[in-house]
């Protein structure tokens, strides 16, 4: 027993100690203190995003802000490398340095999804010559998504002063670009599936879209506004189109050198051209006037109440028109295949010239019509 | 390393049992365990056999009895289990694997805007400022932007101003190029106030948010959200480019012009002296001036404009809008589709190209275009419709020619005292009163 005698003692302060190891494991009692009492809210609660810093590379979804502007020397500013991510700039700037020739504001990898930037700028030193030379540091691109993105949308934004484009998202439905602008990039100013309430200014190419509303797009060398359904939008070009759609409604396109408005369906829309036509509708325009000093004021194949109006060449010239009216100073009024209820006009010349005429009236000048019905 | 602790224990339990521990006390074996699992060494450090040594329990607490005189080695035993316990609550290595790193956010993070809390506040450095409290003015400016790339985010709250006589900016853009503003979620307000008969008074800012330059580019400024009233000279005033726009802009009770950008959209501007909105793009906004024309712009759409002696539109494309004016022209454009014109002493719709439209006028033509189709003109002085070219149409006219046209199809006229329609042709025509004056019928009567 004497070998035994202090195990015996020993037992119990054994088992105390185990009870401490067992005391690990338990997690204490679940039975609640006592009520629960007013909380204060932690500072992870009042901001929950994460906070970023430039350059960065995104690779957990999530909502980001940046805390200041930032300067970026090379590579991309902000690179986005997964899917739902929620980029707020917070009404700052992400600016290239002006050593940098290259690299992106903001880089969105390939074929990602649900993906909003938002509130800020992004700023390089690209500048216009004047004539379409595009120089000076700067970034490629301000957005730049590349691949087959899907659910892509920025908003409240700024771009300047890039090499090649301002936004440059691809051309997907879901691709939307809303209320920005941009200003002096050499190629396009916005390319997107949905561009709403942007204006791109002094771009080497305006807008690019599949549709474009309420935008105004300004350019010196391409297009101002491009793109498959154009709405209530205004594009201008000092050597391209003003405007070049597959269907257009309450647009007005103006250029220099180049055609006013392309488009293959208009309505209540306007062309000015000094050069070239005022506009040029492939199938159908309706509602709509051209006006050209050198080019043709309308040039479609079928005209309804449309208005026509040239210096040099004919006001319209189509397939088949009718109620319009075509005016010229030197050339035919209104030059189609068949007129009905139109009016031509054209000093001491020919006010409309047709095979096949019907209600028609010279305003000024005579008719030159083949088969004349309903009309003297 | 949380289980560790059980699974020696486990382990140990297991092995010591295949070998010779029957019979013996659960105690003794539990102690044997603590050895096994290296625990502790009742013997010291230098056996290392200390396992088969324990199988004779004789030796082993002989040993227990040399090392732990006064049951001391027992209380260090159950010590040391304290001290596993703690060991198994840190559940980790206690070597930190580097250096401590941020774990927490900084107050800057969580909001790294610059806060303005008082006036006059002169912005030269590029940034995101937020209003953190309502800010008044006695005279002056309220806040001046001298940086490109600043955003302004009046968080709610309002810019007020009390200078009498008017004076000031509630926002400045206090150089004559500024690029990359926006401005947002606020109000601007002075208290100038409209007599009712067109005379503005009171005291208040010049301008809500305009450039001092007047004639100087800015580039890239956005407004949105944000309200103005109460203003002695001008709303807000971006100038006539394309490159600024507003949206969601409240505008009321200017001495001025409302609202002067690029593109305006969702905008509702009242109670202006003259222009109300004059952009290159109005998408779905309102204006309502007393001279200079409620809306003018390239392009209208979804727009209302209502003016008292100017057009209440005045654009190169008119889309489905309303212009009304006492004194001019409803609407004045080039093209004009799905729209409304009405005036009493002017035309009601002055256009090149109508389609789908209507105008009304009291002392002038209802609808002047060259081409229209589908067109509706009611006139009590003037032409119901005048144009080139009228197909599908109605025109209508107290005193006058319902309808008075080059050509004229498929339409109908109205006139009390004129003809119905007056036209060198006509083809399938009717007169709904009066006499038609068509020098070449076809298709009818």
């Amino acid at each position: 027993m004497g070998n035994y005698g202090n195990a015996v003692v020993l037992l119990p302060l054994i088992f105390w100690g185990l009870g401490g190891v067992q005391s690990c494991f338990a997690q204490g009692s679940l039975e609640p203190s006592g009520p629960v009492g007013p909380c204060m809210k932690s500072l992870v609660q009042l901001e929950p995003r994460q906070p970023i810093s430039v350059p960065a590379v995104i690779l957990q979804p999530g909502a980001y802000y940046l805390t200041t502007n930032v300067f970026v020397s090379s590579g991309a500013g902000i690179v986005i490398l997964t899917n739902d991510v929620w980029l707020d700039l917070n009404g700052y700037t992400i600016q290239a340095v002006p050593s940098l020739v290259g690299g992106y504001g903001i880089r969105i990898g390939p074929d990602l999804g649900n993906i909003v930037v938002e509130n800020g700028f992004i700023q390089g030193g690209v500048t216009n010559d004047g004539m379409g030379g595009y120089s000076g540091g700067g970034f490629l691109t301000g957005v730049k998504s590349d691949g087959l993105a899907q659910n892509v949308f920025v908003r409240n934004l700024s771009v300047s002063g890039c090499r090649e484009d301002g936004i440059s998202l691809g051309l997907h439905h879901s691709l939307i670009v809303e209320f920005c602008s941009v200003y002096t990039v050499g190629r396009f100013g916005i390319t997107a599936g949905l561009v709403k309430e942007c204006s791109a200014t002094d771009c080497g190419g305006g807008i690019y879209g599949l549709r474009v509303e309420d935008c105004s797009g300004v350019s010196v060398t391409n297009v101002g506004v491009n793109g498959s359904e154009i709405v209530n939008s205004y594009g201008a070009s000092k050597k391209g189109y003003g405007v070049l759609a597959e269907m257009i409604v309450n647009c007005f396109g103006q250029s220099s050198n180049a055609i006013g408005v392309v488009s293959s369906l208009a309505e209540n829309s306007a062309g000015f051209s000094e050069d070239a036509h005022g506009m040029h509708v492939r199938y159908c325009s309706s509602g709509c006037r051209g006006v050209s000093k050198s080019g043709l004021g309308l040039s479609t194949t079928v005209a309804s109440t449309c208005v026509g109006t040239s210096t040099n060449w004919m006001g319209i010239c189509t397939v088949v028109a009718q109620n319009c009216f075509g005016f010229s100073v030197s050339s035919v009024g209104l030059y189609s295949d068949t007129v009905s209820f139109s009016v031509g006009c054209r000093s001491n010349g020919c006010a409309i010239q047709a095979t096949v005429g019907n209600s028609c009236w010279a305003m000024s000048g005579s008719n030159s019509i083949v088969y004349k019905y309903n009309m003297p | 390393m949380p289980l560790l602790g059980p699974i020696m224990l486990l382990t140990g339990t297991i092995c010591h049992r295949r070998r010779d521990c029957k019979g013996r006390p659960k105690t003794l074996r539990i102690m044997e365990l603590g050895v096994m699992m290296g625990l502790f060494d009742p013997r010291g450090d230098k056996h290392s056999r200390h396992v088969c040594r324990l199988r004779n329990r004789g030796e082993f607490m002989k040993v227990c009895r040399s090392k732990c005189k006064k049951n001391l080695w027992g209380f260090g035993m159950a010590f040391l289990l304290q001290v596993i316990s703690v060991a198994c609550n840190a559940q980790g290595d206690l070597v930190p694997p580097g250096p401590p790193g941020r774990t927490m956010k900084t107050l800057d993070q969580i909001e790294p805007r610059v806060p303005i809390s008082r006036a006059p506040y002169v912005i030269t450095t590029s940034g995101s400022y937020y209003l953190a409290t309502n800010l008044v003015v006695d005279s002056g400016d309220a806040i001046i932007i001298e940086a490109d790339e600043v955003t302004i985010d009046l968080n709610g709250f309002s810019l007020c101003s009390k200078a009498n006589p008017p004076s000031g900016y509630g926002v400045c853009f206090g150089k004559p190029t500024i690029r990359n503003v926006t401005i947002r979620n606020g109000i601007v307000t002075g208290s100038i106030t409209n007599d009712g008969l067109g005379q503005y008074g009171g005291c208040g800012f010049l301008y809500g948010i305009a450039s001092r330059w007047y004639g100087g580019e800015l580039r890239n400024v956005r407004i949105m959200n944000v309200q103005v009233g109460g203003c002695a000279v001008g709303g807000i005033r971006l100038g006539k480019g394309s490159r600024t726009l507003v949206k969601g802009g409240l505008v009321h009770t200017i001495g001025g012009r409302g609202i002067e950008a690029g593109i305006v959209t969702d905008s509702q501007v009242m109670n202006c002296k003259f222009g109300a909105i004059n952009a290159l793009i109005v998408s779905d906004s309102v204006g309502e001036s007393w001279d200079e024309g409620a809306i003018q712009g390239a392009i209208v759409m979804g727009s209302r404009g209502l003016c008292r002696n100017a057009p209440g539109i005045q654009a190169t494309n008119v889309y489905c809008s309303y212009g009304l004016s006492s004194n001019q022209e409803g609407i004045i454009s080039r093209v004009c589709w799905s729209s409304r014109g009405v005036s009493e002493g002017g035309y009601g719709i002055s256009t090149w190209v109508g389609v789908d439209s209507y105008g009304r006028s009291r002392d002038k033509c209802a609808l002047s275009t060259r081409v229209v189709r589908n067109g509706y003109g009611v006139s009590r002085d003037g032409y119901g419709i005048y144009a080139a070219v009228v197909e599908n149409s109605y025109g209508a006219a107290t005193n006058f020619h319902g309808i008075s046209a080059e050509v004229v199809g498929f339409s109908v006229g109205y006139s009390s005292t004129g003809a119905a329609i007056f036209a060198f042709i006509g083809n399938g025509c009717k007169a709904a009163s009066g006499t038609n004056s068509i020098v070449y019928k076809y298709n009818m009567p």
